[in-house]
């Protein structure tokens, strides 16, 4: 498809973001110790919708995951959704998976799998990332031995009380999953009460969405793709969109978290001086600053459009290396703080907690690695 | 369901080349030498023990599972109270905590309710053993019950038997009968908190809380902040400055929470350890007479460090048991969730994971008890190394029992989360885990220094 964003374009449209997030969502935000009431996320969802980041069911819609055939599109949408992390990564999230639904109804070529206004796509299988299994399906490659039960168990668990997590705004209507059907992973659009959802309680990170459990079950709407081929394709590029908006999240929420380290170093005294003259804070903010260059450089490699699904092990491989690199940023950011980092209303432990989250969802990196070193060798 | 025969990638236990039969068939006197028995590493950490203090290990383990266990997650995410109410649950369990002995233990019977025979041994490596084998299954209750130790510290190291005599034993009295009598240690100040645990920054500082000599006794004016246990205490340990003087002039204070003055302005929202509140505490001309000075006016600085230095040992101990914890943890899933019919256990990445965690908390449980073991002498610089190393390599631990349990690791249930939430704290306070580096090097230095004249 041909180029239709340009980098001015691009320039254009994040400062747009800047100010929706700066203007629009700071103004919400009581305080990083309390999370954002649900009608308050709603508005917001709202007016990010008006605002065109986030796209609704309408064929004009616009905002994330919209214009991934173009170049840039990928960019974009990475880093509207970075953006708006730096101000909250929990709305941040929340409009990629309100964006995600849109996406694969697009993808499909399911407008009806939009029926019901509000769903979401849960990628997140029962544990892990599908072992050798799912870079060996992904690649195209012969399955072998427990593979098709692996597949089958990740992402529609059989087991008695095993349920599939999902990170999401409770409330949700409808679900689209991944199943697989012994030959490809498919898509089906399910009614919330065909999976019994179960709150799941409070999370590590990410307060502003709630973690609901889902049961298995066969009953739903198959949405496809009948080919294949089409099908691996669309679950990879479903896959690599997740890992884009979870970087995303990660950067921006680092981003946030070394300033206000800079800021807190730049006006605390202790030892005799301002703490950013002690070679340990100095290390500790150039350890966020390093951190938040190399995630940087990473999250422009993975979203290196147009977007294609076979691009999936270098995606991977770069949110293996991200993440543990966020996390060291936000923990050493944090430490600047000293005492008053480990407190709620400062902000600090929120950005430690979402980005060990972020870690967490949708693979860690130790199973990342192992998806890569086996699509590396069926390749 | 049958129990398995063996994980995958092993022989069984009964396979002929598996190491447990192994070495019948060889000489009767080197058997022994070779044929270790199948114990859990607990059991072979404690038969490493003294017995005195693997008797007490075994009693905080089961006071641990009897009491913490029930209230770790629920109290983790009860609603914040207001500065000074406690949940109903931790006042029962200060209330056993007392009956138990476990608030008297810093001094031994009939003072307080420390065996005698433990005593023989390191007062720092029974405390760590505690902070131990507490924190394994809750570090905020173990912040709780531990806070309370620390603040009783200071009259110990200040070694004043008539504060011991006044203070002490009847609070310690009126624990044991089941009504808990709270201390807590009081040196963080709004503008000295790194100032507060280490020499060259509170030098130059001007210091923020004051005592001003009044008819009787002085006056104490200013602010603490972080106060664990500070808004339940009857009894604190407060560090303040002579008047026009800075803080080579501390002097320790005890300030009951009934004297007039005294105030808990608020409680903070914390990361983690929600069982123990941390709070600022105020004192608006708080008159503290004569007779409630510890020690010697102007040793509080020295009391303050000697604390540390014990302290920091028990925080080291803190993480060692929020390491294990979160490694029985990732066991415990990886022994009961199944992935395409077999029990995560069984896949050799997960095995490493386990074998990665065991061995890490193994690794930092050898240096904290080597070092406690002779510690009759709290060294500044041994109780620093092992504060901040066990306490980074804990927190390594838990990132690790984390990422073994990936997505289900973030739920509140999993108490791995909390887990983590609670180990990020030892890492900051007791001194940061870079000031307890500056402490190592502060401890050296004539070591140091004699190398630079030499070269
Ligand atoms: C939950 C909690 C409970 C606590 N309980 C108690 C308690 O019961 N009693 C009590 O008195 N205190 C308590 N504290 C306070 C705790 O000991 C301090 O927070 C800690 O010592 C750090 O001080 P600070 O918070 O002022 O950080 P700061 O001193 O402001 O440190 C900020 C950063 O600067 C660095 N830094 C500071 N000085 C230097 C230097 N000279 N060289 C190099 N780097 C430096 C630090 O390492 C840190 O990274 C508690 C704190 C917390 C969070």
């Amino acid at each position: 498809m041909e180029t239709l964003l340009s980098k001015e374009d691009l320039r254009t449209a994040l400062s747009e973001v800047r100010r929706f997030a700066r203007g629009v969502v700071s103004a919400r935000i009581e305080g990083p110790e309390h999370p954002l009431p649900r009608p308050t996320l709603e508005r917001l969802l709202s007016e990010a919708t008006e605002a065109g980041f986030v796209p609704d069911a309408t064929e004009e819609a616009t905002g994330l995951w919209v214009d991934l055939d173009d170049p840039m599109g990928p960019t974009l949408s990475a880093r509207t959704i970075e953006t708006l992390a730096a101000v909250n990564p929990g709305i941040a999230w929340t409009c990629h998976v309100r964006a995600m639904p849109v996406w694969l109804a697009r993808r499909l070529n399911k407008p009806e799998a939009l029926e019901e206004k509000e769903s979401v796509v849960p990628l997140q299988g029962y544990h892990g990332l599908g072992r050798v299994a799912l870079p060996r399906y992904l690649a195209g490659a012969q399955l072998e031995g427990d593979d098709r039960a692996m597949l089958r168990d990740w992402l529609s668990p059989a087991q008695p009380g095993a349920r599939r997590v999902v990170h999401a705004p409770a409330g949700f209507k409808a679900v689209l999953s991944p199943y697989f059907d012994g030959e490809a992973v498919r898509w089906i659009r399910q009614p919330i009460d065909a999976l019994d959802p179960l709150p799941a309680g409070p999370t590590l990170g990410l307060d502003e969405v709630d973690a609901v459990a889902l049961a298995s079950s066969d009953a739903g709407t198959p949405l496809g793709p009948d080919d294949p081929e089409e099908a691996r394709k669309i679950f990879a590029e479903a896959l690599v969109i997740q890992s884009l908006a979870l970087v995303a999240v990660g950067i921006g929420c680092l981003r946030h978290a070394h300033d206000l380290a800079r800021e807190q170093a730049r006006s605390r005294v202790q030892g005799g001086q301002r703490i950013e003259h002690h070679p340990a804070v100095q290390s500790l903010i150039g350890s966020a600053d390093t951190a938040l260059l190399a995630t940087d450089a990473l999250l422009g490699r993975m979203a290196e459009g147009p977007l294609r699904g076979n691009r999936i092990g270098d995606v991977f491989a770069a949110r293996a290396e991200a993440h543990p690199l966020l996390c060291r940023g936000a923990t050493d950011a944090l430490q600047v703080f000293g005492g008053s980092g480990y407190m709620q209303d400062v902000g600090m432990e929120k950005a430690l907690r979402d980005s060990q989250q972020l870690r967490l969802m949708g693979g860690t990196p130790g199973e990342l690695e192992r998806f890569v070193s086996e699509w590396d060798r069926v390749r | 369901m049958n129990q398995q025969p063996h994980l995958d990638g092993y022989l069984s236990p009964d396979h002929p080349l598996s190491p447990r039969g192994l070495f019948a068939d060889l000489p009767a006197a080197i058997r022994p030498m070779v044929t270790p028995k199948v114990t859990t590493v607990w059991e072979q950490d404690t038969a490493t023990l003294p017995s005195a203090l693997a008797r007490a290990r075994k009693r905080y383990r089961s006071f641990a599972e009897q009491e913490l266990r029930r209230r770790a997650l629920p109290i983790d995410s009860a609603p914040h109270l207001e500065p000074g109410e406690l949940h109903p649950s931790l006042a029962d369990l200060l209330k056993s905590a007392g009956r138990e002995g476990m608030l008297t233990d810093l001094l031994p019977r009939p003072l307080g309710s420390a065996s005698l025979g433990g005593y023989r041994h390191p007062l720092v490596w029974t405390q760590a053993l505690r902070a131990e084998e507490l924190s394994r299954v809750c570090a905020g209750q173990m912040l709780l019950l531990s806070a309370h130790s620390l603040g009783v510290i200071p009259i110990v190291f200040a070694g004043d038997l008539a504060a011991m005599r006044r203070f002490v034993l009847p609070a310690y009295r009126q624990s044991l009968a089941g009504d808990p009598h709270i201390f807590a240690f009081a040196i963080t100040e709004p503008s000295a908190g790194s100032d507060a645990e280490e020499g060259h920054g509170a030098s130059g500082r001007r210091p923020g809380t004051v005592a001003k000599r009044v008819n009787g006794g002085w006056s104490l004016q200013g602010r603490k902040v972080f106060i664990s246990g500070g808004d339940i205490a009857k009894s604190i340990t407060v560090f303040a400055a002579l008047e026009n003087e800075g803080i080579e002039s501390w002097t320790c204070f005890l300030v009951t929470s009934d004297m007039p003055g005294f105030e808990v302005v608020r409680t903070e929202l914390k990361m983690g350890m929600r069982a123990s509140a941390a709070a600022e505490i105020a004192f608006h001309d708080v008159f503290v007479p004569d007779d409630h000075v510890i020690g010697q006016p102007r040793q509080g600085w020295a009391i303050n460090r000697a604390t540390l230095n014990a302290s920091r040992y028990a925080v080291a101990g803190m993480g060692v048991g929020l390491a294990q914890g979160a490694t029985e943890a990732a066991i415990d899933f990886a022994c009961r969730t199944e992935l395409a019919g077999k029990a995560l256990v069984n896949f050799q990445e997960v095995q490493l994971q386990i074998a990665d965690m065991m061995t890490e908390t193994s690794a930092i449980r050898g240096m904290l008890w080597q070092a406690a073991r002779k510690a009759y002498v709290a060294r500044q610089d041994r109780s620093s190394m092992c504060k901040f190393h066990c306490t980074d390599r804990a927190v390594h631990v838990v990132e690790m029992a984390l990422e073994l349990m990936g997505n289900h690791g973030t739920l509140h249930d999993s108490g791995v989360e909390k887990i983590y939430r609670d180990a990020r704290l030892t890492q900051i306070f007791e001194g940061t885990n870079q000031i307890n580096r500056l402490a190592v090097i502060e401890d050296q230095q004539e070591q140091l220094l004699a190398r630079i004249e030499r070269n």
